[in-house]
C-alpha cells in the first residue's frame, strides 16, 4: 500500500503524499514535540521536514527505505528548529485548565504531590534540553517509538554498535543532568 | 531518575502530550502538496504542467495557521502618523558617524535596466558531501559571491565558504578558525565581509553565543567585536550601510559600520507592538515591518505597519497609504525604498498553516511615506505571488513563485522575474523559456553582473544534487 503511495507521491500526486504523512503523523508528531519540548517547534520541524520530503522524494531510489528517510529528514529539521527557537519572540506556554470542557471545576490535585510533579518534570526538561538532538533523537526514537537500536541505527545512519554505544552515553549524559538538577 | 525505563518512558510521554493533532499534520500536508498552488489562476503556472506539483514555503515573520480568510483589519489600528525621526539622542551605538533620519531626496538614480538572464547551471560537486550539509547564505562581494554553510561531521560542525569570482566557477574553504561555527548570516559592511556565526555551548543543544567574524578576502577570517550575550541573527538580520542590526533575550545591538563594536540599543519603550516584525537596513536608518492588530484565536485581523528609526532605539510609525495584512522586509533602490507585503494578515508568532502568497509592493522615496505600487504592469495574473525578493542595494528582483518548489529534480520552470530600480516602475526581464532554472530555495544574491541562485538550504548525506549553483547572467538593456 505505502509503496503505491510513494510512487503516486513521487510523481507529484498531492493525495498520496498527504495519505502518506497521514498514516505517519502520529509518530513524527510525537518523535518532534519529544525532542524539542514544544508543540509550536514542532510543527514548524514537521514542515520543514515535509517541505524537504517532498521535493527529496523524486530522488529517493528504495521505497523500503521511506520510513527511516523520512525519519532522518525530521531529527534534521528538529536541528534547524531548534536553531530558530530564540528567534522567535513569543513562545508557548502551557497552562493548566481552570475548568473542564463543560465548564465545571477540575478537582483540585493534591498540593504536595503537584508541587512535586512539577519540579520532577522542569527539572526533566531543563536535563533533556542540555542534550544534543542526536541524543534526545536516540532516547525518543529507541524508549519513546519502541524503535530497535537496528531502526535506529537506519534512522540516524549509523551502525547497530554504533547507535547502541550513543544510547549508553546518551543516557548517561542525561542521568548526569538530571544528578546535577537535583544536586542544585 | 531515568535509570527506569518505565520513569524515562513517562517523562517522555508527558513531554509529547502537547503535540501537533493530526488534523494539524493533515493541513500541513496539505499545504506542502499544493492547495496554494491550485487556487492560483495564474498563467506562467501553466507552464508547470498538470504533473507539476508545488510546494508553500511562504514565510513572512512566522507562519499562521489561518484556517479561513480574516475579517478585515480595523481602521484604527492603521498607523497614521508621518515617521519624521528624531535625532539620536541616546544609546546611539559608536559610530563614525551619527545616524541621522532616512533621507528625503533619494540618490542618483544610475543602475542599468537588466533585459534578460540566461542560467547556467554550475558544478555542484564542490557542494556535495557525505555529510548533512545546510547552505545558509550567500552574499554578493565585489564582482563576484561569496555563500557560507556547514556540515554535520562525527567530529562536529564544519563551517565552508565558498567563492567565486564570477558566479560560475566556485572554491571552497572550511578555514580552521571557524571550526564548530553554524553560520547564520552573511554581508558586507564597509568593504569587508561580515560572518554572524553561531557557536553551540554543546553540540547540537539548544544554547549558543552569536560570535562575529569579518574577512577581508573571504579566505583569512578574524574574530569581529563581541555582541552582549543573548543577541541573535538569522538570515534575515539586516546589514547595511549603517552595519548590523540584530536583537535577541529581549535586547537589540547595533554592530558599528566599521565594525569595531556592537553597541547595545536601550529599550526606552517606543518599539512598536508587532507581530512577525522584521528589521531592514535602510540608507540612514533602520526599519521595522511587519503588522499590528488583533490576535484572536487563530484569525489575526492584522495591519501592516512600517515603522522608522536613526537609533533603533526610538521608534515613529510612518504613513502606509493602503497597509494591507502584514509588510515584509524592506529593500533600499536607487529610486528610495521598496516593501514586498501581503494583503491579509498573516503575521503570527509561532504558529502555522495555510499562507497568504498573494502579495503587494509598497514604494517610498524617503522612508517616511508610502504607496502602493503596480508591479502588474502587462503581466497576467499576480506577478508577485509567492515571490522572494533579493536586492543589492541599488536594484530589487522579485521572483514569483520562488516560495513554490516544483515537484522533481532540474525541471523547474522558469520564473517570472521583474525588477525595479526607481521603485516605482517595473519591468520583466526575459528568461528563456526552453531552459532550465533553479528552484531558488536556498540563497539567493543579486550581483553586479547576474544573480546566484542556489536551490536548497538543507541535504541529506549522499544528495549531490540539492546544492546546484546556478548564475543568471545579466544582460544590460540597450
Amino acid at each position: 500500500m505505502s509503496e503505491r503511495l510513494i510512487e503516486r507521491a513521487r510523481h507529484g500526486d498531492p493525495d498520496a503524499f498527504v495519505a502518506l504523512i497521514e498514516e505517519r503523523q502520529a509518530a513524527m508528531s510525537r518523535v518532534a514535540t519529544a525532542i524539542l519540548g514544544s508543540g509550536a517547534d514542532a510543527a514548524d520541524a514537521i514542515q520543514d521536514a515535509l517541505v524537504a520530503a517532498w521535493r527529496g522524494l523524486p530522488r529517493l531510489r528504495d521505497d523500503g527505505a521511506f520510513d527511516p528517510w523520512l525519519e532522518r529528514i525530521l531529527v534534521n529539521s528538529c536541528r534547524l528548529a531548534i536553531r530558530r527557537r530564540n528567534h522567535r519572540r513569543v513562545r508557548e506556554m502551557s497552562l493548566p485548565p481552570v475548568s473542564g470542557d463543560d465548564g465545571t471545576d477540575l478537582p483540585h490535585p493534591r498540593a504536595g504531590d503537584d508541587l512535586e510533579g512539577i519540579a520532577e518534570r522542569e527539572a526533566f526538561d531543563r536535563a533533556f534540553d542540555g542534550l544534543a538532538i542526536d541524543d534526545r533523537a536516540i532516547v525518543v526514537l529507541h524508549h519513546l517509538e519502541g524503535r530497535s537500536l537496528a531502526d535506529v541505527g537506519r534512522v540516524l545512519g549509523i551502525p547497530v554498535g554504533t547507535a547502541k554505544s550513543r544510547l549508553f552515553h546518551a543516557r548517561r549524559r542525561l542521568d548526569l543532568a538530571l544528578r546535577a538538577e537535583s544536586d542544585g | 531518575m531515568t535509570g527506569n525505563d518505565d520513569e524515562l518512558v513517562r517523562h517522555l510521554e508527558r513531554r509529547s502530550a502537547n503535540r501537533p493533532s493530526g488534523d494539524q499534520i493533515r493541513s500541513i500536508a496539505w499545504s506542502v502538496a499544493g492547495t496554494e498552488a491550485r487556487r492560483q489562476p495564474l498563467r506562467w503556472r501553466g507552464a508547470v504542467g498538470a504533473a507539476a506539483v508545488v510546494v508553500a514555503i511562504a514565510t513572512i515573520g512566522a507562519a499562521t495557521l489561518i484556517l479561513g480568510s480574516p475579517s478585515s483589519p480595523p481602521a484604527s489600528s492603521i498607523p497614521s502618523q508621518t515617521a519624521r525621526s528624531t535625532p539620536a539622542t541616546s544609546a546611539t551605538p559608536a559610530t563614525s558617524a551619527s545616524p541621522v533620519e532616512p533621507s528625503v531626496t533619494p540618490p542618483q538614480i544610475g543602475t542599468a535596466d537588466w533585459a534578460s538572464i540566461a542560467w547556467v547551471r554550475g558544478d555542484a560537486s564542490l557542494f556535495a558531501y557525505d555529510h548533512h550539509t545546510y547552505l545558509m547564505d550567500a552574499v554578493a562581494w565585489g564582482s563576484g559571491f561569496v555563500a557560507v554553510g556547514y556540515t554535520i561531521d562525527e567530529g562536529g560542525n564544519i563551517l565552508r565558504v565558498w567563492q567565486s569570482a564570477d558566479g560560475r566557477a566556485w572554491s571552497v574553504l572550511a578555514p580552521d578558525v571557524l571550526h564548530g561555527l553554524v553560520p547564520v548570516r552573511i554581508g558586507v559592511v564597509g568593504g569587508r565581509l561580515v560572518l554572524l556565526a553561531d557557536r553551540p555551548i554543546q553540540e547540537g543543544a539548544s544554547a549558543s553565543q552569536m560570535e562575529t567574524w569579518v574577512s577581508d578576502d573571504g579566505a583569512a577570517w578574524r574574530p569581529g567585536p563581541s555582541a552582549p550575550r543573548g543577541i541573535d541573527a538569522d538570515s534575515q538580520t539586516p546589514v547595511g550601510p549603517l552595519g548590523v542590526l540584530a536583537r535577541g533575550g529581549g535586547l537589540t545591538a547595533w554592530l558599528d559600520p566599521d565594525v569595531t563594536a556592537w553597541s547595545r540599543v536601550s529599550r526606552t519603550g517606543s518599539s512598536p507592538a508587532l507581530r512577525g516584525g522584521v528589521l531592514s537596513a535602510g540608507r540612514d536608518g533602520w526599519f521595522l515591518s511587519g503588522a499590528s492588530g488583533s490576535t484572536k484565536s487563530v484569525y489575526l485581523a492584522t495591519v501592516g505597519g512600517i515603522w522608522t528609526s536613526a537609533d533603533a532605539d526610538q521608534w515613529q510609525a510612518a504613513d502606509v497609504a493602503d497597509p494591507g495584512g502584514a509588510i515584509g522586509p524592506i529593500h533600499i533602490v536607487d529610486g528610495g525604498y521598496v516593501a514586498i507585503g501581503t494583503e491579509r494578515g498573516l503575521a503570527c508568532d509561532g504558529c502555522l498553516g495555510a499562507i497568504d502568497l498573494t502579495q503587494v509592493a509598497w514604494w517610498s522615496a524617503d522612508g517616511g511615506t508610502w504607496r502602493r505600487v503596480d508591479v502588474a504592469g502587462e503581466h497576467d495574473g499576480d506577478p508577485l505571488w509567492g515571490s522572494r525578493s533579493v536586492g543589492d542595494g541599488h536594484r530589487l528582483i522579485t521572483i514569483s513563485g520562488a516560495r513554490v518548489v516544483a515537484a522533481g529534480d532540474a525541471a523547474h520552470p522558469p520564473k517570472l522575474l521583474l525588477e525595479t530600480i526607481d521603485g516605482r516602475t517595473w519591468t520583466g526581464i526575459a528568461v528563456a523559456k526552453d531552459r532550465p532554472s533553479p528552484a531558488f530555495q536556498g540563497p539567493v544574491a543579486v550581483g553586479p553582473s547576474g544573480i546566484v541562485a542556489f536551490d536548497a538550504i538543507q541535504a541529506v548525506r549522499n544528495d549531490p544534487t540539492a546544492f546546484v549553483p546556478w548564475f543568471g547572467a545579466a544582460t544590460e538593456a540597450p
